[in-house]
Order: structure tokens, then sequence, then C-alpha cells
């Protein structure tokens, strides 16, 4: 979530903050530069919410709002990112792609209640601990350990992908009728793959080299 | 070859602006966009295939920070559109088609970066007048809200069309030989775009003894079914 979405999720509520004066100027705070994990956001605009309305209570001015604002972004986008980019969404992907390998027409459902389910309650429980628990939701996201759970995610994900293409190797062999422990030769070929990529290959040029190599070893 | 065109802008539209603009409920994504673009088109089976396979090829490019990665979103729905037109047309099954089509769509969806990068550069915005009542505020604000939509909206149909188009344009200079030769080509060629896409992910997302873990898996599961 950007700068414009941000302010404009917040409009009500400083309407409903500030019915007299003082609207104009909650919008000149929360006007600049804003940008962090989209399920990361809704805690951000709970816990601001709770300073706004703590603020137009007349308490609660030593906190500069957009500073907090300013304080937190980063590692909240950072931690979103890794966890919800980097690990749930994989492996909500992976799960669907089994499904997806036995021809299950419901593998982007899977997929979709695995991902949603996840980010759609922790964008609510956000949102609601930041209103009602103002910063100290800081702490309660610290004690969640999020950047542990993004490792776990990320490790399940390489596993199941690894049974994954066991399954798509063992297919293809038994079509062609080939004995499967020749499917081991896709390991040093993952570490060829690998040390292409830490040199700087990018995943376009492998596809097209992998495919040209295929088609000439077929 | 029209009429799939233009039904493709649905999900091409709804699809696009999960991807950045409103909900990210990842209906953007490959595995989701490919089978939802195959119902709109009549041909599911079509959108799993290049859904699964564009799944795992974009895996490992996450959109971390400001980065702008090749737009997935409309290179699955395009290529879904390019399979099932070009697969009508010519006879040609999708299976077959659905390497070619995805080795096509990567130049088109690596171009569609240009034009996302001018919208998002242009989606910049000024606080509007703060003067008057506050729901006139707002609606000048929410008026803006709307506008980066709009935006969003008509970069995803432009990559869409550009990257559909392109691919399509492609497949009809395709000398014919080359069809013939890729019905008799191996199936692994979609696993070895999967795999290159696995390796990548596997390579980028900085989990300590990931290869350790991918190679025991696979292993013990390839071992396992040569045993049953």
């Amino acid at each position: 979530m950007q700068h414009l979405g941000f302010l404009y999720a917040i409009l009500p509520a400083l309407k409903h903050f500030y019915p007299d004066q003082g609207f104009a100027d909650a919008v000149r705070r929360h006007a600049g530069h804003f940008n962090t994990n989209p399920y990361m956001a809704p805690a951000v605009i709970g816990t601001t919410l709770s300073l706004e309305e703590q603020r137009a209570g007349g308490e609660g001015e030593e906190i500069d709002i957009a500073d907090f604002k300013q304080m937190i972004l980063a590692p909240y986008a950072a931690m979103g990112d890794a966890l919800f980019w980097g690990g749930i969404r994989p492996l909500a992907a992976v799960i669907a792609l089994f499904a997806a390998a036995k021809g299950e027409a419901l593998a982007p459902l899977a997929f979709l209640l695995l991902f949603n389910l996840f980010h759609l309650g922790f964008r609510w429980s956000g949102l609601r601990r930041g209103y009602h628990q103002g910063i100290a939701l800081i702490d309660f996201i610290h004690d969640l350990k999020l950047p542990d759970w993004a490792i776990r995610a990320k490790e399940a994900t390489i596993v199941l992908l690894g049974g994954y293409f066991a399954y798509i190797v063992a297919t293809g062999l038994e079509a062609a009728e080939i004995p499967l422990f020749w499917g081991l030769i896709l390991l040093p070929l993952t570490g060829l793959l690998a040390i292409f990529y830490r040199r700087g290959g990018s995943v376009f040029q492998a596809t097209y080299l992998l495919a040209a190599a295929t088609l000439l070893l077929f | 070859m029209i009429m799939t065109l233009a039904t493709g802008l649905i999900p091409a539209l709804l699809c696009g602006l999960d991807r950045v603009a409103c909900g990210q409920f990842m209906i953007s994504r490959p595995i989701v966009a490919g089978p939802m673009t195959g119902l709109f088109l009549g041909d599911l089976h079509a959108g799993l295939l290049i859904g699964a396979c564009l799944e795992l090829l974009w895996m490992g490019i996450l959109p971390m920070g400001a980065t702008i990665p090749p737009d997935d979103t409309q290179a699955t729905v395009a290529g879904t559109v390019a399979l099932t037109s070009f697969s009508s047309v010519s006879a040609i099954t999708t299976d077959v088609l659905l390497p070619l089509v995805i080795l096509l769509i990567i130049p088109f969806a690596l171009l569609g970066r240009l034009p996302e990068r001018f919208v998002r550069e242009r989606n910049h915005w000024d606080l509007p007048e703060l003067s008057g009542p506050s729901g006139a505020v707002i609606n000048r604000i929410a008026r803006m809200h709307r506008r980066g939509i709009l935006n969003f909206s008509v970069l995803a149909l432009f990559n869409y069309l550009l990257i559909a188009v392109g691919t399509i344009i492609v497949l009809y200079a395709l000398p014919t030989q080359l069809y013939r030769e890729l019905a008799t080509a191996p199936p692994w060629l979609r696993y070895a775009i999967a795999f290159a896409g696995s390796v990548f992910f596997i390579e980028v997302i900085h989990v300590r003894r990931a290869f350790t873990l991918f190679a025991a898996s696979f292993s013990m599961g390839l071992l396992l079914l040569w045993m049953v």
C-alpha cells in the first residue's frame, strides 16, 4: 500500500475524529510518503487511527504520528514481504500445483483459500489490534516472530517442491518407460543451474538455455 | 480469434487490478489467472496448463521494495488466449503449443515493464486544495484515488494486448515445419521451463541449506515412487 491509498483508507475516520476543525491538518499529516507491504498496512492504519483519536481527544500530543509511521514502515515492509511474498504465497502455490499436476480444476481455489485465509485474518486482526492497542502493537508484532515463520514457510515450500518434481519426473519417466532412478540426474542439473544463477544468469536466460538443450538432447 | 482476444480483456482487467491497485487477493497469480482465463474462453485445461507452468517460472521473482517484475499476470492471461485461439485455428493441441507459447510470451512480458514504469512514475500526486468542507476534500482525494486505479486498468489492458497480439503474430509467422517438429518433441520441454523457475526460487529465497532440503526431498520422493 502506498501514499494516496493509505490516506484514502483513513479519510472517513479522520472526518469522524475531526468533525469541526483539525481535519485539514490531519490530512496534511498523512499526505506524505507511505509504502509498506499491503498485508501489514492495516496494522499501521489501526495504530494511526488510535493515535489520531487520542490527539482529537486532546491526548497523545507528545507522539509525532507522521514520524511514528515513517519509523515502522520499513521493518513492517521487510517482515511482510518475507512472510507473505516469499513464504506463504509460494507455499500455497506449490500445494495448488500438486492439485494442478493431477488435473484438478480446483487447484486455483486451493491456492486462493490457503493464501487468503491467512492474510485476511492477519489484515483484520492487525487493524483491530492496532486500533485497540495503539503503539503497543509494535510489541505484539515483534512477539509474533514473523521472520521465523517466513523461514519455516520457505523451508516447507522447498521440501514440497522437491516432492512435486519427484512426482513430475517419475510420471514422465514412466511414460517413456525409463527406470525411475535415472531421474536423479536432475540433482547435478540443479547444482549447475544454481551456479549459473550465482554468476548473474537470469531465470529467463536459463529457460531458453534449458529449452534449447532439451530440444537438442531429445 | 478477435472474439477470443476481446473476451480475454475481462480477466486481463480483473486480474490486472488485483496485481497492484485493488485487493491483492492473488487472483493475479498465474495459477489462478490462467484457469480463470481458461474458464472465460471455455478451455479450463489450457489455462491450468499454462498457469501451473508460469507459476513455477515466476515463483522466485518477488515484488520486493520498488522493483517492477515482468508482468506475469498479463503474460498468463495473454498466453492462455494465444494458446486457445491458435490451437483452435491450427488444430495443434494445447499440450504441443504450450512450451512454444511460454517461450514467446517472455520477451513481451519483459517489454511490458516499460509501460508499467511509465504508469508508476506518472502516478505521483500532489495534495489537493484542503479548503472547504471535509466532504469536498474527501471527494477530491477520492477522485485522485480513482484516477490512479484507472491508470492501472489501462496499463493492464495495454500489456495484455501487447503480449497477446505480439505472441499471436509470431505464432502465425513461424514456419509450419516447426509445428510438425514440436508435435514429436518430448514432453520434457515444459518441465524444463518449470524447473528453471523452481531452481531460481530456491536460489533467491535465502534459506540455509535450501539445496540440501530440495535434494533430500526430491530423492526421497523419487526413490519412494520407484520402490512402490
